[in-house]
Order: structure tokens, then sequence, then C-alpha cells
């Protein structure tokens, strides 16, 4: 289990400040969903926690070692089949038909030995989505996971995820309220600073 | 019959007709040969005793100088975008590399080597830079939010080679081969001509050109254009092959 607790927590890019003096608790094995207008930090936030950025100043005290995060973008290397994005970040560590089964559940049975590139935009949100729960993971970050999905897929990836995070520490990003609900999360708002 | 093959052959054609009228203009042989002396000089060349061994020994020299190049300068540029050091140090020598004229160094190394080993290494030197400094080039333009994904995870490097530096480093690789084994061939039998090595195409020219038989060295010189095109198409096919493979794996 892995409490985020952040301290006075600042970050500015040159001029601009993005987050100023925030103070927050996540709390382990449930649901958080940050929601706030766009340009109020959640996405430097959750780089910040995830360690892919330095803060300006304050802290970060985190239990989480192995962190699992799905970008705004796809981040997929599209020279290569899905089952292969997958072993990308998790080599051998979890066997081919663990990663079928995963990959079945988000619909992509049919295609997972098909190149990324043939794939359409909502199939590779999936894949992404599906690469970031193949991963062993104390911490799970999603931003705006389902950016580009249609509403019937939505639900059912919803669903998934909820069933495959049941238990454990996630932050979502979303701008969806009914999605923060679905997943049934603690919702906290960010203002801008 | 698409228009790239049409418009090829109609360049190749007007070329030959240039040629043909020219030699009609000179009126003499030894100076520029009919594009059908030259012809029939071809046509006879690979019954000629000799021919076989003569195109091998250019070929597998030249072949393995450039695959030199392609090997140390594939593994130099993977580990100068690693440690910037070597990157840094290998820089005058590359640099230098690229603007000596290949005569230089084909005078220099005929103190230095034997005849045998002359080509290897003119081969080689010219094929270097061109693989290195595309290698490189495609490392550094690797996909950088793939390489965050990858640190995230905490990702072995020869798995990030395969899934992120792999996509980004093939087209320059592929392009690279492309041109360096045609400034394979160039430079090397530029080096077997001065250096006048025995058994090699070199050698030939050499030979046609002090006994005046034009038609002998223009025949040789499309020997050594087929050869050229032939080893390029078929290594980097072969490397376009592997890349596959790879992917597939």
């Amino acid at each position: 289990m892995s409490e985020i607790v952040l301290r006075n927590l600042s970050k500015s890019y040159g001029e601009n400040p993005v987050i100023s003096d925030l103070n927050l608790n996540i709390k382990s094995g449930v649901t958080t969903c940050l929601m706030g207008p766009s340009g109020c930090g959640k996405t430097t936030l959750l780089r910040l926690i995830a360690g892919l950025e330095k803060p300006d100043s304050g802290e970060i005290m985190s239990e989480a070692r192995k962190i699992s995060y799905v970008f705004q973008e796809d981040r997929l290397s599209e020279d290569f089949s899905v089952i292969s994005n997958i072993r990308f970040v998790v080599g051998k560590t979890m066997n081919s038909e663990d990663i079928r089964n995963l990959l079945k559940e988000f619909e992509l049975g049919d295609v997972i030995d098909k190149p990324v590139r043939e794939l359409s935009g909502g199939m590779k949100r999936r894949v992404a989505i599906a690469r970031a729960l193949s991963a062993t993971y104390d911490l799970l970050i999603l931003d705006e996971p389902l950016k580009g999905l249609d509403e019937k897929l939505k639900q059912h990836v919803m669903e998934v995820i909820k069933n495959h995070t049941k238990g454990k520490t996630v932050i979502y990003v979303t701008h969806d309220s009914t999605e923060a609900d679905v997943m049934g999360a603690r919702v906290i708002c960010l203002e801008k600073t | 019959m698409n228009k790239k093959v049409i418009y090829k052959s109609i360049s190749v054609l007007i070329f030959i007709a240039i040629w043909e009228v020219l030699s009609i203009i000179v009126g003499e042989d030894f100076l520029l040969a009919s594009p059908y002396q030259v012809a029939k000089r071809l046509v006879r060349l690979p019954f000629e005793s000799g021919f076989m061994m003569t195109s091998a020994f250019s070929l597998g020299r030249i072949f393995f100088g450039f695959l030199l190049a392609f090997v140390l300068g594939t593994v130099l540029a993977v580990l100068a975008s690693r440690f910037h050091a070597i990157e840094y140090l290998l820089w005058p020598y590359v640099n230098v590399i690229k603007t000596v004229p290949v005569a230089s160094f084909i005078i220099l190394s005929l103190i230095w080597f034997s005849y045998e080993r002359l080509t290897i290494f003119i081969a080689f030197l010219i094929a270097f830079p061109a693989i290195y400094s595309n290698v490189l080039q495609g490392m550094k333009n690797a996909d950088s939010q793939l390489l965050e994904v990858a640190s995230l995870y905490h990702v072995p490097f020869g798995r990030k080679m395969k899934y992120v530096y792999l996509p980004s480093v093939k087209p320059f690789l592929l392009s690279s081969c492309n041109v360096a084994v045609g400034m394979a061939w160039k430079a090397g039998v530029a080096a077997e001509v001065i250096g006048i090595v025995k058994g090699s195409i070199g050698e030939k020219l050499y030979e046609a050109k002090i006994y005046f038989q034009n038609a002998d060295l223009l025949a040789w010189t499309i020997v050594i254009i087929g050869l050229s095109v032939i080893s390029e198409k078929l290594f980097v096919s072969l490397l376009k092959f592997g890349i596959r493979r790879i992917e597939r794996t």
C-alpha cells in the first residue's frame, strides 16, 4: 500500500507558475480522481509524482516504487505488434497467454499480432491502457485515459480498468465527472494558480 | 510498365545515343569506343579466364572493408550515443576522414600496408564515417516520449535498443548503407588502380589505360557498376529482412 503525501509543492516553467504551494494526501488502495480546468497543472502534478520532473520546492513522500502510467499520448512503438508493445514494458515476466487474455478484455483479440501503425486511434488508446495494466505497479497513473474513445467503448474500458485496479492505488485525471462516478473514485478538484 | 521504369529507360537510351554520336565524332576506338564495341567486349568478358577470380578478388575485399565499417560504425555510434565522451573523442577522427582526399589515404596506405589489405582499408575508411554519422543521428532522433516510458518501467538497454532505437535508426542505417556501398566501391577500385593491386579489377583498368584498350576500360567499368549495385541491393535487402525478423520476434 502506498500513500502519497505532497507538501508545499511548487513547480513553474520559466516565469509561468503551474503548481503553487500544493498540499495533498492521496490515499492508498483507492482511486483518486484529479479534476480541474485545462492548464491547472494536473499533468504536471502526475509527472512530479511519477518522478519524471523535479519540483522547484516542496516534497513528495511516496512509498510507491513501481509506477505504471497511461500518458495523454499513446506512446507506442508503431512498427511493432500489439503484443510486442506489451513485451516492451513487461519483458518475459508475463506469459503470452496472460497478455493475450488481457488484450481480449480490451477487445483487441483480433489485432494482437498486428503492427500498431495499422490500428485505429481508439485501438491504440486501449493498447496503451493494457500496457500500463500489464506492468507490476504500486501506483497506477492514468492521464485522461479514455480520450478519443466513443461512449460505448468508454463504459467497457472503464469496467476493465476498475476490475484490474481493485484495492490498488490509482490516480486518474479526467474532465468528465461521470468517469469519476463509474470508477467510484474520491475526487480532488484543482484550481488554476 | 510504370512511369518510373519508362523514364529511367529513356534516360539510359539518351545516354547511349549521346555516347554513340561522340564515338563517331571522335572516330578513334582507343580514345572512345562505341557502345557496340563495349557491349561486345562485355559479353565476352565473363568467359575469359580470370574474370571470376578478378571480380571475386575486388568484391571480397571491398565488401569486407564495407562490412568492417558497418559493424564498427554501428557499434561505435551506439556507444557514442550512450557515452558522450566517446562521441567527442571520435569527432576529430571522423571529421578528418570525411575531409581528407581519398588519394592521400591511398598513398599513405601504400606505405603502411600490403597491397592485399589496401583495398579493405580504403573501403573501410570511406564507408565508416557515413555509417557512424548516420547511426549516431538515428540514435539521437529516438522518440523521447518512448524513452521516458522506458525509463519509467526500468526497461533494460537491449529492449530499449529493439523498441525505441531500432525504429529511429532504421531509415538512417538503410540510407547510409545505400550510399556507403557505392562509396566503398568507388574508393576501393581507385585504391586498386593507384596501387596496381595484382589480380584486382583496378589492375585491369590500369592495364586497359596503358594499352589504350578503351573498350576494355569501359566494359570493366560496367562490371564495377553491376557488382556495386548487386552488392548494395543484396546487403540492403538482407538488412531489411534482419530488421523485420527482429521486429517480429
